[in-house]
């Protein structure tokens, strides 16, 4: 693992909302290193900064001080234009509220991704592919609402691989998904790991789903408070803190 | 591949409806009110070269709109006119309007004419049914006017405080839709022994530019038009009409801009989410601006087409309702009013597809 390159590394990267008057930190100097092929799943309570951190870490918004790179392509420092362009080149999004475009079929849905990426149009036959992947061929010509939720997450999950993305960003995928679905869903990502060696930072308040990762960050309050395994995590949770620090 | 603005135009049915016919009213209006100008004049000025005569002489300053003119020439000036080289014969006019005929406002326009010197100077008045002008208070109603306001001959039409009766109907198409004898009208108008104009028919020993250079050298500063050029004269003279139409296009464009606009804002505020998920799949500002842009062009082109068919439409209603009236649909402004229309919609877009590039992607994934 240590061997292989680093796909996302953040320095001392820092968050502040204004709010009227009052400066509220999100992200008080978060330093990570995510290798290629790692499965990290960022836990935490809820306020904890995770999601700002995603937001972060996939260009959807910038930090207040600090440097975070993706693929050597320090976020913090380039135009909005050129975090945009990395966005698309480099991430995959996975959200909690699946965020498909419901006029569109599931075929369209995947197709527009590689439409923004740009170069040679996705074939139906490549999208059924990619729909296979999440079993989900026989649905290549639904639309979103005629799909299950658990369904919606999968077509988003074949929406994130359309354009092989360094890494997959996932925003609590599980969080509107009974446990069943939840349970897929999951599997599906753990498999996109295991097999194909994609990358995936997954956000979640759940330590079951946690446990899908092979690594976990957990925050608290804007910083990290510990990581390692979950299992480093549960036996010995001071070396896993000291660490962090 | 997926097409986005064309699945949202037809999953927002009432928005796209909103815009199509928005954008057709616009079109229509310039393509039927342009039409409306166009074709009055035109029909009009046909009107009068149907007379068939080859010259109109007026007094200095008078207007090729003929129903405007009053009585500013002596009828006894017809004997002069004929004493110059080349005019074969000479028709006094005086020429009059309607404001209501039968009770209904309509404008008409009237020739009081000596039946049998305007007979010389051209086809004269073809009487399809009924007689000639032969006694006072006689009056000749045409066709298309007959038609359109159920007039028969018999009838008592009060007209200028005085009753006259349809004696005949005369072949549409030349001259006005009702003629008097000169007599009636100068009394009716109180001006005796005055006409407004004289259609002049040129002899066979001589051409139209030969009688109209000697006319003018023997009646300096009077008007004499060859009938051949009088189409033009009348347009060129018409008072207005082209602010009118540049005022009709204006107009068009600025309610396709505003609707366009309306519509593309509301359609933005809706579609905020739909406009950060992009941006979260790494849509540039341009690919969203494009994205807003296609659909709105699409919207006005479908709403130029729609306003292509209720102008064709419009025409038709038109003409079977108000039979007078004449409406041509020309082709040149077809293509003004497509431009129009879209470049107005286009326009309109413009604000909102910006406002939505700018969008940040956070808030607009989390927009309710």
């Amino acid at each position: 693992m240590s061997q292989r390159r680093a796909v996302l590394k953040t320095i001392a990267l820092r968050k502040v909302y204004r709010t009227g008057s009052l400066d509220v930190p999100a992200l008080q100097g978060i330093d990570m290193e995510i290798k290629a092929g790692e499965f990290v799943s960022i836990m935490g309570p809820s306020g904890c900064g995770k999601t700002t951190l995603l937001q972060i870490l996939g260009g959807l918004s910038a930090p207040t001080s600090g440097q975070v790179f993706i693929d050597g392509v320090d976020l913090a420092s380039v135009s909005d234009a050129v975090r945009t362009r990395m966005r698309c080149l480099k991430i995959g999004f996975v959200f909690q509220r699946f965020n498909l475009l419901s006029t569109l079929t599931v075929q369209a849905n995947i197709e527009i991704a590689r439409q923004i990426y740009g170069g040679e149009p996705v074939t139906r036959d490549e999208v059924g592919d990619l729909l296979e992947i999440v079993h989900l061929r026989h649905k290549l010509d639904y639309k979103p609402l005629e799909l299950s939720v658990g369904e919606q997450q999968r077509v988003a999950i074949a929406r994130a691989l359309v354009n092989k993305p360094a890494m997959i960003l996932a925003d609590e995928p599980t969080g509107n998904l009974d446990s069943r679905n939840s349970e897929q869903v999951l599997r599906l990502l753990s498999d996109l790991n295991r097999e194909k060696q994609q990358t995936i930072v997954m956000i979640t308040h759940n330590p079951e789903a946690a446990e899908m990762g092979n690594r976990v960050i957990e925050m608290l309050d804007g910083q990290i408070r510990s990581h390692g395994t979950v299992a480093e995590l549960v036996e010995e949770p001071e070396r896993a803190r000291s660490q962090a620090r | 591949m997926a097409n986005l603005p064309l699945a949202n135009i037809f999953n927002r049915k009432t928005r796209t409806t909103v815009g199509i016919l928005a954008v057709a009213l616009g079109v229509a209006l310039v393509l039927v009110l342009v039409g409306l100008a166009h074709g009055s004049l035109d029909e009009t000025a046909d009107r009068i070269k149907n007379v068939g005569a080859d010259i109109i002489f007026q007094a200095p300053g008078s207007s090729p709109f003929l129903a405007i003119n009053s009585g500013v020439v002596d009828v006894r000036l017809g004997a002069r006119l004929l004493d110059v080289p080349g005019v074969a014969a000479a028709a006094p006019v005086l020429t009059g309007r309607l404001t209501s005929l039968k009770g209904k406002q309509k404008l008409v326009m009237i020739f009081g004419v000596d039946e049998m010197t305007y007979n010389q100077v051209g086809n004269g008045i073809e009487i399809v049914e009924g007689r000639g002008l032969e006694e006072p208070a006689d009056l000749i109603v045409d066709t298309v006017l007959a038609a359109a306001d159920g007039i028969k001959v018999g009838d008592v039409l009060p007209i200028m405080n005085r009753d006259f009766t349809v004696v005949g109907i005369c072949k549409a198409g030349a001259g006005v839709r009702i003629f008097m004898g000169i007599t009636d009208m100068q009394t009716a108008t109180a001006q005796p022994g005055k006409a407004s104009l004289f259609f002049l028919k040129v002899g066979d020993d001589s051409t139209v530019a030969e009688a109209a250079a000697a006319l003018e050298a023997r009646f300096e500063g009077y008007q004499i038009t060859a009938l051949e050029g009088f189409s033009e004269a009348m347009k060129e003279n018409a008072l207005g009409l082209t602010e009118f139409i540049s005022a009709l296009s204006l107009f068009a464009a600025v309610i396709s801009y505003l609707v366009i606009l309306l519509a593309m804002y509301t359609t933005i505020i809706e579609r905020t989410r739909e406009i950060g998920i992009l941006k979260a799949l790494g849509a540039s500002k341009m690919f969203i601006i494009r994205l807003v842009m296609v659909e709105s062009f699409l919207i006005c082109v479908m709403g130029v087409v729609a306003g292509f068919v209720i102008s064709v439409l419009g025409r038709s209603a038109i003409l079977t309702f108000f039979p007078t009236l004449t409406v041509d649909l020309i082709p040149r402004w077809f293509m003004m009013s497509a431009i129009l229309g879209i470049s107005g919609g286009l326009l309109g877009a413009l604000y909102p597809a910006y406002r939505a590039a700018k969008l940040d992607p956070v808030e607009a994934l989390n927009f309710e």
